[in-house]
């Protein structure tokens, strides 16, 4: 919070020492406060069609305009400044500016959505159809062969062709029983959430007036421990056996980099900074668990009372039995 | 050749019988298991996301529009633009979560910075003379944050024997159900890892985890947003009414992994043969979706303004992947136990709510904004579908436990010179549980400030989140209070042109 505060100190430092007086009522003025006819706006004008007819080569509108563009293109001293950004472009009757980014509306293209000019930001920067990020096409919606990390979910859609509904209804004699010919190393099927989140009863002592910001403040409880959850999955006791590593890893960071990759978010937060955090792995990553299985041998406090009726023949505790 | 054929014959019948197996299979396995109406919840709502000076005046911008942010909720703000502009922002965010658990007090926190939006206006205003009252032709196109889930959370207590534990949950899912027809992952795994044992029948288990005093704590870190591409159109009429409409594409992503670990509390407990053991899940979600939303922007004289703005339901395809873990100490056996389930897929559809936003706003003396945004949504109309299940438990748990609910924004800016404004809102999400079940109703405070230097914008905003809800580490657990926390900075920046 003091980081943000300091923060905020700087900009606030910075707002003062860059005022300076400005006419922003001519063109730049705020949208919300000025109509369009109170700030000076660009208006374009469509040309009426006899300027389209190309009455001679030397004196048409179409040569002034190119002419006036190169010059704009190659001779204006401020382009090529630091933004490369020309601002005095709104003067310019032929409406090019220093982007070489046709500003809205040209006579001899179209009216100005901007995706036809080889400067277009649409086209190089990245927007939206030249970086494989296209909603129609590329980013799956309602798409079945959309896999955000690769995986072979097209297989989901194939029943019969390749037996991922082997896993369904899962059952550990499936491969006994022949119902499925697959490895079943994956299950298709929807997921049963341990809580439903919500109190058995709906009179929970719930008082959302006591949701108000002073009420939770003066509720500020300090706490008995200093464990949270990042020291919990540091010590995870579990550690990902070998064979499962790699589908772990798999899932986790090679195939949702490629997803991450192919999506224009995805891109942007790469450069900008991952939104996800980075899953971590047990650092002891060459161990098994399952490899050091030691031999049960039951306390004897309880096995006098037990009598094991279904010993763990079909569990799938040993990797024999479960082929991957 | 009759021989062949009857072998045909008969293969084909055998085919049919085991698609039919299969089929059965899948209804029987499925009408016990679903999504529930948590994950409904959880990508059905949105939270204050934007521009720096949208968040800062606690996101009314219905009725004020020229910004960034308003193509993904009033999308005629769009046409009140005259100038194209270039925006971006970033953001910072400390995410601290507190937790009550049978008188156990535990904190946890994490930040994520991110971009929050990223935006394009085109804006096109022709002669009026020349083309009519409908003189303006605007198109927008970026990007918007509409929802983060990066949260940890941390829950700790001790609890005695009469406290229903995880090692109980388990049991109680257990008894009646032969070991080979036990949830592959929870119960299994628990039968797998001896933290249950059948007792004199097949069908009947008992807990290896019968501590007297147990420590129980519960770790979770979750991380993702929702973030929404959308593509823009504006225009208006006379300068007075603007009109716009959004195609949104939303895009879900969310990852979760939880750990529910339990230990023997007193060391003389010699009743129990477990010393201790912990459960994983892990949950990553994708989907992606579509919706329209249309609006609208009245400027009723130079002061008043009104806006209104409706947004179709977003109908998502979701996929998700996921998978469960479980290990075990044995008190009297060195070593320990451990297994893990398959890795579990599942497609399906999300819709979530439609949604209807009024707005009012006063701009006084062009230099001061008031103005008031007003949410109505009903969370009880998200609804599951998916190929193979028609998700009837789930979808008549959202009707039960959700309602219609409303969210109130109320923001103001003051100009204390040309080119330096100040800003202050305050944002309240209504709770979307029914009745008393839950609450999760969140309230913001937020603070901000706004540079103009010729072209170029620079904006800041403060924001200061609070929600009390609470949370269920698995059925019939106690409730941990949360108290969650969010500080945020968020720096939008942008050029005029």
């Amino acid at each position: 919070m003091k980081i943000i505060v300091k923060i905020s100190g700087l900009y606030l430092l910075l707002c003062c020492s860059a005022i300076t007086a400005q006419d922003l009522q001519k063109w730049y003025a705020d949208d919300i406060y000025y109509n369009s006819n109170e700030k000076q706006t660009f208006i374009i004008k469509i040309p009426e069609e006899d300027i389209y007819v190309n009455d001679g080569a030397t004196d048409s509108s179409y040569n002034e305009m190119s002419y006036t563009s190169r010059i704009n293109r190659f001779h204006r001293d401020y382009f090529g400044t630091s933004i490369g950004f020309n601002y005095g472009y709104f003067h310019n009757p032929f409406l090019y500016n220093g982007f070489g980014f046709n500003y809205g509306y040209d006579p001899f293209f179209n009216y100005g959505f901007g995706f036809n000019y080889g400067y277009d930001p649409f086209f190089n920067y990245g927007f939206g159809f030249n970086y494989g990020y296209d909603p129609f096409f590329n980013y799956g919606f309602y798409n079945p062969w959309y896999s955000p990390w690769g995986i072979n979910q097209f297989a989901w859609y194939d029943p019969y062709g390749f037996n991922y509904y082997g896993g369904y209804g899962y059952n550990p004699y499936f491969i006994n029983t022949g119902l499925s010919s697959s490895s079943a190393s994956t299950y298709y099927g929807s997921r049963s959430p341990l809580s439903n989140n919500v109190s058995n009863t709906i009179t929970r002592p719930v008082n959302r007036i006591q949701n108000s910001y002073r009420s939770v403040l003066k509720n500020v409880k300090e706490p008995n421990s200093k464990m949270n959850s990042t020291e919990v999955f540091s010590q995870e006791k579990y550690t990902i056996p070998k064979n499962e590593r790699t589908r772990w890893e798999f899932s986790n960071s090679k195939f949702k980099n490629k997803t991450d990759d192919k999506s224009f978010i995805g891109r942007i937060e790469q450069i900008l900074g991952a939104d996800n955090p980075k899953q971590s792995l047990n650092g002891n990553k060459t161990s098994s668990n399952r490899k050091n299985k030691p031999t049960l041998n039951r306390s004897p406090q309880r096995s006098s009372n037990l009598t094991r009726s279904t010993p763990r023949t079909n569990g799938r505790s040993t990797n024999s039995r479960r082929p991957r | 050749m009759a021989g062949l054929q009857i072998q045909e014959g008969l293969d084909k019948l055998n085919n049919m019988f085991k698609i039919t197996r299969i089929i059965l299979l899948i209804l029987t396995g499925l009408s016990i298991k679903a999504q529930n109406h948590v994950d409904a919840l959880r990508y059905s709502q949105e939270s204050l996301w934007g521009s720096a000076r949208y968040v800062s005046m606690g996101g009314a911008f219905g009725s004020l529009g020229a910004n960034a942010s308003t193509p993904s909720h009033n999308p005629a703000g769009i046409a009140i633009n005259t100038n194209n502009e270039f925006s971006s922002s970033l953001s910072f965010l400390d995410i601290e979560t507190s937790a009550s658990y049978h008188s156990s007090n535990t904190f946890d926190n994490n930040s994520n910075r991110s971009v929050p939006n990223l935006n394009y206006v085109n804006a096109n205003v022709f002669d009026p003379e020349q083309i009519g009252d409908w003189s303006r032709f605007n198109f927008g196109i970026g990007y918007n944050k509409l929802e983060d889930y990066n949260q940890n959370i941390y829950i700790s207590s001790e609890l005695n024997e009469n406290n229903f534990s995880f090692s109980d949950f388990i049991t109680t899912n257990s008894n009646g159900i032969s070991f080979e027809n036990l949830n592959m992952f929870s119960e299994l795994l628990a039968f797998n890892t001896y933290l249950i044992d059948t007792l004199n029948s097949p069908n009947n288990y008992v807990s290896n985890a019968n501590f007297t005093n147990r420590n129980q704590s519960f770790s979770s870190v979750q991380s993702g947003s929702k973030n929404e591409f959308y593509v823009s159109f504006g225009s208006a009429y006379q300068d007075r009414l603007f009109i716009g409409a959004t195609i949104g594409f939303p895009s879900i992503e969310y990852t979760e992994r939880n750990i529910i670990r339990e230990s023997n509390a007193d060391n003389s407990d010699g009743l129990s043969e477990q010393d201790s053991y912990e459960y994983n899940t892990n949950l990553f979600t994708s989907g992606s979706g579509i919706n329209l939303k249309f609006g609208l922007i009245y400027k009723l004289d130079e002061t008043i303004r009104y806006g209104f703005a409706i947004h179709t339901p977003t109908y998502y395809e979701m996929n998700e992947e996921y998978w469960t873990s479980m290990s075990t100490n044995l008190a009297n056996a060195p070593g320990s136990f451990s297994d893990e389930s398959y890795l579990g897929f599942f497609d399906y559809r999300l819709t979530t709510p439609f949604k209807m936003i009024n707005s009012l706003s006063l701009v006084i003396n062009k230099s001061a904004i008031i103005s008031l945004d007003y949410e109505l949504l009903d969370y009880s109309s998200s609804n599951f579908n998916s190929d193979f299940d028609n998700f009837t438990t789930s979808n008549t748990n959202i009707e039960n436990y959700y309602t219609r609910t409303s969210n109130l924004k109320l923001g103001g800016e003051l100009k204390i010179h040309p080119q330096l404004s100040f800003r202050g809102g305050y944002a309240y999400y209504g709770s979307p549980f029914a009745l008393n079940y839950n609450d999760a109703s969140q309230e913001y405070l937020t603070f901000g400030a706004g540079l103009n230097v010729n072209q170029y914008f620079f904006d800041m905003a403060i924001i200061n989140m609070l929600s009390n809800y609470d949370t269920y580490i698995y059925e019939e657990a106690s409730a941990a209070e949360i108290q969650l926390t969010k500080s945020q900075l968020i720096f939008s920046a942008g050029f005029k042109f």
